[in-house]
């Protein structure tokens, strides 16, 4: 039997049996078995005479017995034939090696795939990237993969990447939109298209055997492929800028809540773990704050009436939540305040001292008292006005007036806006106050307008109003930009009420710090306004079961912790949900819940951090001081989450 | 399969037909094709006629069978819309022939009918002796029967 060779099959000889349609081999090249010239391969021959009739296709002759005509090849001429079929397949095969060879060197923007830095430590797993709270909340997640090697001790200290895969580019652009320059766990997020590179299998014109390999295996399309050089000059950011904007276009024409506005919802929300785990404590004095008085939740500046310290790091401030899209960065200096260890006595003074937490000056503690005294004494004038519709810009100089303490001359207010506090023994918890993300690559700022909330002062009625901290930004916006910020913001915050009132649901949740907002929020002056806002709020507070009843004002510590007693002695499958949760959190501690002592062990389980906090107040890092407030002011559906961060806090422990 | 194979390039050869005098219409089955005839010789002009040509499994060393599945007033093809074909006859199979050639013989059967081998002897009887009263008939009979001509 001589020896086939398989795809002879070229296009410049007919090689192909009439009949069947199959390659003619190579040794029915020269195979012509009736007169007429007609031939076939030799199978089809063989067919016809001993099933058929016998009789040529063509002319209807009778078959001969041998063929008309047949050399049979040499064997030289079978290598020849062989050699040049080799030859021609190298060339084949050459050819589209040198037509990818440039493929290289291209990243190809992936539309469903979505690249973030900034993860914390705790944050770097897939599967809690992928829940609900998180990455899930924007869409299906087909793949989520954390590179942890990219640690790198930057100002943010080491963090790790994810690339988060969607199903669909929508999802993946409201991701984007909504966790770019999010700020958690002592960070903040990056996030934009990931791009990806033609497999090498596939430059080499090879087959690919990696199951579920990243990378590309086709050609992909121009418009997202990019060279390095392309990516340099940030042609890329062009590319999803543009694939946003056409999102958002969509989004108007839908008539839907505009993905803009989904992602200013979310950015009220601050993660509660970044309070809990935050072991730095910032305070962030934004200059780009003054636009995000735009946003409601900017007016919702809430004044604590709660006098306990656990409960006052529960509570977020979101005076400047927001920043708006359209919105340039302010070049005002970022300012952080660092706290001189220095304060810490003033924990122990008397509540009814209240610091508007934007003026980010850091006085000494007389001073700072002082200052107290007054900001509270105006900020009682203001509330009593009534003055949620005040311009925070005009408030200011009223403030500016009143107080002597507001300027800007805080030494800290040069320091830049991420560096890590340094003092990190002081006990008080700065909240970290909600951040911007923003579209623009602004440096989102903090601001943790929270002096009261990082000091445990509480009982003030008065309303810390959210009007002066603003005025510096604007002072400083005022300067060169062409616009007024506040008309923009103001316009924005229109637009953004306008659409809440009528949208009732929403694709997009929030992250996990809502319940914290809501709860600081209640508790607010405003918090008629806040509750509309958040009860109207479709994202995320759906899957919040105590979104739509009163959530309990926490005054003090034993007060949240009864809370937390009630709901777990009146509710034994809440109790089953978080033993099971617990197990599957800590598998290697026993846990378990009998429903006669089960108070008693939530309790163990909530307060050994919280006494922890108590006796190490003034040493601790914020980190563990931050936890128990988390307790109390989460809701149940947080729970494992909370759980989550206990561990951590006995991690650090152990 | 062979004839799967062979009937696949044969489509692929086809190709869509537009504006040609037959259009492939559906080939689900490859074995079982759906062709629409547009004559475009008197008195068979004003319509167009569905056929179903099959494929026996052994195509194409045995021949396919044709059927007229629009009414035709014509002598070579009987009121079952059986034809006779010669090319196709068991007995004149060229595996080499072709669809496109079967159909193409099939065409000019139509246009010039074999009132010498006939289906319906009335029909050639009245074909050979009053061609003018045939063509007035068999017009009507497209007319009321065949189907609507595709307009590209």
């Amino acid at each position: 039997m001589p020896i086939q060779i398989q795809e002879i099959n070229n296009s410049e000889e007919i090689s192909d049996c009439p009949l069947c349609m199959e390659p003619l081999e190579v040794d029915d090249i020269n195979f012509f078995p009736c007169v007429c010239g007609y031939q076939i391969c030799r199978f089809c021959w063989h067919r016809i005479r001993t099933d058929e009739n016998g009789l040529c296709p063509a002319c209807r002759t009778s078959y001969p017995e041998d063929p008309a005509e047949f050399k049979p090849l040499t064997g030289s001429d079978l290598q020849k034939i062989r050699h040049e079929k080799r030859q021609k397949e190298v060339q084949r095969r050459q050819k589209l090696t040198d037509g990818r060879r440039h493929l290289a060197n291209m990243r190809v923007l992936q539309k469903n795939l979505v690249f973030v830095i900034g993860l914390s430590q705790r944050l770097s797993d897939q599967e809690i990237l992928k829940r609900q709270e998180y990455f899930g909340k924007y869409g299906k997640i087909v793949k989520v993969v954390i590179n942890n090697n990219t640690a790198y001790a930057g100002t943010q200290g080491p963090s790790s990447s994810a690339y988060v895969t969607y199903s669909k580019m929508e999802e993946a652009l409201r991701a984007i939109q909504s966790v770019n320059n999010v700020y958690i766990d002592g960070r903040t997020l990056k996030a934009s298209l990931g791009t990806t590179k033609y497999c090498s299998t596939y430059l080499k014109n090879q087959q690919c055997h990696k199951t579920d390999c990243m990378y590309l295996h086709e050609l992909a399309e121009d418009d997202a492929s990019f060279t390095k050089e392309d990516m340099q000059a940030g042609k890329h950011q062009d590319f999803e800028q543009r694939l946003i904007h056409q999102l958002l276009q969509k989004d108007e024409d839908a008539g839907n809540l505009g993905s803009e506005s989904i992602s200013d919802l979310d950015r009220i929300t601050l993660s509660s773990e970044s309070i809990v785990t935050s072991t730095r404590q910032r305070r962030h004095s934004g200059s780009s704050s003054g636009s995000h008085q735009s946003s409601k939740k900017g007016g919702t500046e809430s004044s604590q009436s709660s006098s306990s310290l656990e409960d006052s790091r529960s509570m977020i401030h979101k005076n400047d939540l927001k920043k708006l899209n359209s919105s340039p960065p302010l070049p005002l200096p970022h300012t952080q305040q660092s706290i001189p260890p220095t304060t810490i006595p003033s924990l122990q003074e008397p509540p009814n001292h209240i610091e508007d937490s934007t003026y980010n000056n850091e006085q000494s503690n007389e001073k700072f008292q002082k200052d107290f005294i007054s900001l509270a004494t105006e900020k009682l004038k203001l509330s009593g006005n009534g003055v949620q519709q005040y311009s925070p810009f005009q408030r200011f100089h009223q403030n500016n007036g009143i107080t002597p303490n507001s300027n800007i001359s805080d030494p800290f207010h040069s320091l830049p806006t991420h560096q890590p506090f340094l003092h990190n023994t002081t006990d008080t918890t700065w909240l970290s106050s909600v951040q911007q993300p923003q579209l623009q690559d602004t440096i989102p700022i903090k601001s943790s307008n929270d002096w009261e909330a990082a000091f445990g002062f509480r009982n003030i009625p008065v309303m810390t109003s959210q009007t002066p901290q603003s005025t510096k930004q604007e002072e400083s916006g005022d300067d060169d930009l062409g616009f007024d910020p506040w008309l923009e913001c103001n316009k924005g915050l229109a637009d953004l009420i306008a659409k809440e009132s009528a949208t009732s649901k929403s694709m997009v949740g929030t992250w996990p710090t809502n319940n914290q907002i809501q709860n600081a929020s209640q508790t607010s002056y405003f918090a008629h306004k806040t509750d509309r806002l958040i009860n109207n709020n479709p994202f995320g507070l759906k899957s919040n079961p105590y979104s739509n009843h009163e959530f309990p004002t926490y005054n003090n510590s034993s007060n949240s912790q009864s809370y937390l007693d009630r709901n777990l002695s009146s509710s034994p499958r809440k109790l089953t949900e978080w033993q099971s949760g617990l197990r599957a959190l800590l598998p290697t501690v026993n846990i378990n819940f009998a429903m006669d002592n089960a108070t008693s062990t939530v309790h163990q389980t909530i307060r050994q951090p919280h006494t922890q906090t108590q006796a190490t107040m003034s040493s601790q890092p914020s980190m563990m001081s931050s936890q128990p407030s988390m307790m109390s002011s989460q809701s149940f559906n947080d729970v494992i989450t909370t759980v989550y961060d206990v561990t951590t806090f006995y991690d650090v422990k152990w | 399969m062979a004839a799967t194979r062979r009937l696949t390039k044969e489509i692929a050869d086809i190709g869509k037909g537009k504006g040609s005098a037959y259009r492939l219409i559906n080939w689900d089955n490859i074995l079982t094709w759906k062709v629409l005839l547009v004559p475009e010789c008197v008195p068979y002009n004003k319509g167009a006629f569905h056929i179903e040509i099959n494929f026996p499994a052994e195509y194409p060393f045995k021949p396919p069978k044709i059927t007229f599945k629009t009414k035709i007033y014509h002598p070579n093809i009987d009121e079952k819309g059986q034809i006779c074909l010669p090319i196709i006859s068991p007995e004149n199979w060229k595996p080499a022939t072709k669809a496109s050639q079967v159909l193409n013989a099939l065409l000019v059967l139509i246009t010039s009918p074999e009132p010498e081998h006939p289906l319906r002897g009335d029909l050639a009887e009245e074909f050979t002796k009053d061609r003018s009263k045939f063509n007035k008939t068999a017009e009507d009979y497209t007319k009321k029967h065949a189907e609507k001509r595709p307009t590209d």
